[in-house]
């Protein structure tokens, strides 16, 4: 990120922070206390959070300061509109919608968090199969073949998510004792 | 003393059979891939080869079981240095250096570097065992709640300045939202449920290891599969064992590593996460200002400083151990419940009723780190080949992994979730140049924070004076503050800022 | 011929029953790992006598037993998921009867030992009152001399609330009125540890964690909370309580292993047999309660239920009448004593 760009985000983050520690201090203060029950006041569970509350307070509201200082608020003089992804994008594409990066970044979470919510529902090492080969599949499929000349990538794919998912089953259910999802 | 030393030789003696050396490989082997596997951590697999060895003579067990310990905290390592994942938290450290050496191709020797630092770290921890074993156990016993609040903050304070070289704010910041993320759940006092918001799953907690698998391990996956093409590292192996003249250049630093290390490990609570920071905090300090600039770029003499410091912590936790019954991290504390399954009664008496046992346990630590030295510079070349392999196919078996280290402990499919979100959160907060090193430590260490800080107060009655006046409190203090006010270029710009404004 | 018939009926019939009984004695044979989730944390005192139980289990049952630690919450959190497991026999739980049955009253979490677990019990501990070997007190009634000249000033450590320690103190100042100031750690250990630095004066935990810093002469036991001395090998008797408060009562807090109702009744079955064979004769499980000051004291069922119950009554009512409970023990089937 630019200098410039990157104390936009401090900016913006410094508030959130702020809100954040804010809150953390007004719930501690909420919190019950226990010299009724015959304990020391300073056993209340609010004590400790109060204080990291505040710590964070005060650390997000020098951030802010300091974005101020570092001109924030003044109307910027080089008004380029980039898009928020384009300062992370090294091998930048000419594609006009959704720049490649992200793209990938977003079917990567996408594949990831469907296998972390399939799990439990159905078979381990069915789902942590199926996993591997779409996440394979789908990035190394190439969109300018067609789709049968490729079966050699699935086959590939297939071939690594049977390995994985045996392995992983074995070694952590009989080796290492472990329960699997 | 003498008769120790001609104790501690017949235990090594003792120990050179076929069968316990057998014994001794496989257990160190398995700690190594333990370690190495993100999420699977030092503690559990002592715990589970606690269980497995129960049958055994108690030597053969407790020998088992350091060589699980050694191995696993040495084994972090390797995926530290080769996939920018620490194994267990004690390896966070090591991704700050080892991780670009293995940019710049140079993962075999990075790989050799930490070996020898963790085979040396452990060495001292070791001598530092024989000599030392009564001193440095009472020295436990001077750390008490007052001393562990500031340890806490200090921690956050040298972490955060570590990580975030170019802006500590960040780096501190990170570390407070890890304390803050420590205070979600029961709390361990009233058991009165913090910030849960009628969640029955967060009224749980939030567990150490899927936060930190998630922002390693996830976070770095989704980074790399962002870009189409990685750049496979060209990691052609120079040579994986180093030169002693690159080692010795580093004299220094690892014996100021090794002692920082061993001590750290003597104090109770705190672990390999802290010693391997607080000796990288050294190095940095006491390097040349030339080879300062490499810290956090492939500093061979940070990889060494952070290696050797994790891995004397062991020696040093279990000095207490023996000569306390205190354990001095969290693996230690399930050597001591073994060592007591196994009807050996460490503690002020050992030394009265079973004073063979010390020496037999040091023995047993240099056993132990022998086979790590020869296991650990084995087998390196088809490990690196790990950085060969295309990332879309390696990278959902990593993740594959992530999700299993995070369930392996607790067996709840809500750590699994834990681990995605801390992913992508801690993915969002790494592109804005927070670390998250400074954020599983505050995990770590706020549970320690929040029942200590509460148990000073209680002991004080309110008052803040003891915190100032005890004479280890004070060194702490003095250290924190003393890192805060020399990177506060914050206050500096601010100060200059307004003197512009003035003028 | 007829009759040979009759004969032939009744011989098959009597096989049949008899092959019933053997049916409904039918042994479990656990076909993968079995789970013990001990809600503490691994290394500690219930950490330690469920990993010697189950080693001596698992011979008998003929498979593995995995331990996991999950603690929190006073074990609260680790028994829950205990009770959300699959009942299929696979998942059990440990420690102490008395957290089982005062978790409903602490509004902690909704189980009832009697209705939803089958207990099996092992060792019993008691507390001791020790203090710290630099401390002026020589015997409990210099300590309670103490206590009432300084009302709240002295400092008691226990592994935190609705701990054995922390019942132990509340006992006392039940039968006393005495005041204190209760300091809290994260288990027995660390608690005795810190009377043993000086950063408290006092604690009142089990003899399993004070047993080698009473040896080692660090601290100094007091009184055993109990009507009878205890003899603790290597360091000789500490004196029961009742010498100096004659009423005191208080029976031994019972651990051992839970597994929840609802499992086949094979698998209870299976493990009450075990019991019986195997732990009822443990040496290994004798040497442990001896070495460590606990009373090797095994047994399951209906007569373990009684004997967790001599001790978590009391114990819940005190938690009532402290303020400390939620609910009226009443209302969960506790009859005040």
């Amino acid at each position: 990120m630019t200098d410039n760009k990157m104390n936009k985000a401090d900016f913006y983050t410094s508030i959130v922070l702020i809100t954040l520690s804010i809150g953390i201090i007004v719930i501690s203060l909420r919190m019950p206390s226990m010299v009724s029950k015959n304990e020391s006041m300073w056993s209340n569970p609010g004590v400790v959070p109060i204080f990291i509350g505040f710590a964070l307070l005060m650390l997000s509201g020098s951030m802010f300061v300091r974005a101020i200082m570092h001109g924030v608020l003044r109307p910027s003089d080089n008004q380029h509109t980039e898009g928020p992804a384009s300062d992370i994008t090294p091998i930048s594409d000419t594609q006009k919608k959704l720049p490649v990066p992200m793209k990938r970044m977003l079917i990567t979470t996408a594949i990831c968090i469907g296998y972390a919510f399939l799990l439990g529902t159905l078979w381990f090492p069915l789902v942590t199969f199926l996993f591997v080969f779409v996440f394979i599949s789908v990035f190394e499929f190439d969109s300018a073949k067609k789709v049968l000349q490729q079966w050699k990538t699935f086959l590939w794919a297939a071939v690594i998510g049977i390995g994985t998912s045996a392995a992983v089953t074995i070694v952590f259910q009989y080796l290492f004792l472990v329960n699997l999802p | 003393m003498f008769e120790g030393l001609n104790m501690f030789g017949t235990a090594i003696l003792s120990f050179l059979n076929f069968k316990i050396l057998f014994n001794a490989v496989w257990a160190t082997e398995l700690g190594i891939i333990i370690g190495m596997l993100p999420g699977l951590t030092a503690t559990m697999g002592v715990a589970l080869l606690t269980t497995l060895t129960f049958k055994m003579q108690a030597n053969d067990a407790i020998l088992i079981l350091i060589c699980m310990y050694i191995g696993a905290i040495y084994g972090g390592s390797r995926s530290a240095i080769l996939l920018n994942i620490p194994g267990t938290p004690a390896n966070a450290a090591t991704t700050l250096d080892g991780y670009p050496l293995a940019l710049q191709g140079k993962a075999g020797k990075a790989i050799g570097i930490a070996t020898t630092g963790s085979f040396l770290g452990s060495l001292i921890g070791m001598f530092a065992m024989l000599i030392f074993t009564p001193l440095i156990g009472s020295i436990a016993l001077k750390f008490q709640s007052y001393e562990f609040v500031w340890f806490s903050i200090f921690g956050i304070i040298i972490c955060g300045n570590l990580t975030a070289p170019k802006d500590p704010l960040k780096g501190w910041i990170s570390g407070f939202i890890g304390l803050f993320v420590s205070m979600i759940g029961m709390e361990g006092i009233h058991a009165y449920t913090r910030f849960s918001f009628g969640s029955t799953e967060l009224a749980g907690g939030i567990s150490l290891i899927p936060a930190m698998v998630g922002t390693f391990g996830f976070a770095e996956i989704i980074s790399v599969m962002r870009y189409q093409k990685f750049d496979v590292v060209k990691a052609k192996i120079d040579r994986v064992i180093p030169k002693p003249s690159e080692v010795f250049k580093y004299w220094k630093t690892i014996i100021r590593s090794g002692i920082i290390g061993t001590l750290i490990g003597a104090i109770p609570g705190v672990g390999e996460d802290i010693a391997a920071w607080v000796s990288y905090d050294f190095a940095k300090r006491g390097a040349k200002p030339a080879d300062r600039e490499m810290f956090g770029k492939g500093s061979i003499e940070g990889l060494m400083a952070s290696e050797t410091g994790n891995n004397a912590c062991v020696p040093g936790a279990i000095i207490p151990v023996l000569t306390l019954a205190i354990p001095g991290s969290a693996p230690a504390a399930v050597l001591l419940g073994a060592m007591l399954i196994h009807g050996i009664r460490p503690g002020p008496l050992i030394m009265v009723e079973f004073p063979s046992f010390i020496y037999e346990t040091v023995a047993m630590v240099l056993i132990a780190t022998v086979m790590m030295f020869i296991l650990g510079l084995t087998m390196v070349k088809p490990l690196v080949k790990i950085l060969q392999v295309p990332r879309q196919k390696l990278m959902p078996i990593v993740f594959t992994l992530c999700v299993i280290g995070s369930f392996a402990i607790q067996s709840r499919l809500f750590d699994v979730r834990v681990m995605v979100v801390f992913g992508i959160l801690g993915f969002i907060l790494r592109e804005m140049e927070y670390p998250m090193a400074p954020l599983v430590l505050g995990i770590i260490l706020g549970d320690i924070l929040d029942k200590n800080l509460r148990r000073a107060l209680i002991l004080s009655n309110g008052s803040l004076t003891p915190f100032f006046t005890r004479p280890i409190s004070l060194i702490l203090f003095s250290l924190t503050m003393l890192i805060v006010l020399s990177r506060a270029k914050w206050i500096k710009t601010i100060i200059a800022s307004i003197r512009k404004k003035n003028a | 011929m007829k009759k040979s018939l009759y004969l032939a009926f009744a011989l098959v019939l009597l096989f049949a029953t008899a092959a019933q009984g053997a049916f409904a004695q039918a042994t479990w044979k656990p076909v993968k790992p079995i789970t013990i989730i001990v809600p503490w944390g691994a290394g500690g005192s219930t950490d330690q006598v469920t990993r010697v139980a189950a080693a001596e289990l698992e011979t008998a049952l003929g498979q593995k037993i995995v331990i996991v630690n999950q603690p929190g919450a006073s074990g609260s959190v680790g028994t829950k998921s205990v009770l959300d497991a699959k009942r299929d026999g696979y998942t059990w739980s440990a420690g102490a009867a008395a957290d089982l049955a005062t978790y409903k009253v602490q509004g902690m979490l909704d189980t009832d030992i009697r209705k939803d677990w089958e207990i099996f019990l092992s060792v019993a501990n008691v507390m001791v009152v020790s203090v710290n070997a630099e401390t002026p007190y020589k015997t409990f009634s210099d300590l309670l001399a103490a206590f009432k000249a300084k009302p709240g000033k002295i400092t008691v450590a226990t592994a935190g609330q609705s701990s054995a320690g922390h019942i132990g103190i509340e006992l006392i100042r039940k039968y006393t009125g005495i005041d204190y100031k209760h300091v809290t750690y994260d288990g027995g250990n660390p608690a005795v540890i810190a009377c043993v630095s000086g950063e408290t004066e006092v604690t009142t935990q089990l003899a399993v964690e004070e047993a080698d810093m009473i040896r080692a002469k660090r601290i100094r036991p007091l009184a055993v909370l109990s009507d009878k001395p205890l003899n603790l090998q290597g360091f000789g008797e500490i004196p029961p309580i009742t010498n100096w408060i004659k009423d005191f009562k208080t029976g031994p807090n019972y651990f051992g292993i839970f597994i929840p109702k609802g499992v086949p009744q094979e698998v209870i079955d299976t493990v009450s047999k075990a019991w019986k064979d195997v732990i009822f004769n443990s040496a290994k499980l004798k040497e442990y309660a001896l070495s460590r000051g606990a009373v090797f004291d095994p047994s399951y069922g209906q007569d373990a239920q009684d004997r967790a119950f001599s001790y978590y009554q009391p114990v819940a009512w005190l938690y009532y009448e402290a303020g400390k409970a939620k609910i009226s023990p009443d209302t969960v089937g506790i009859p005040k004593p």
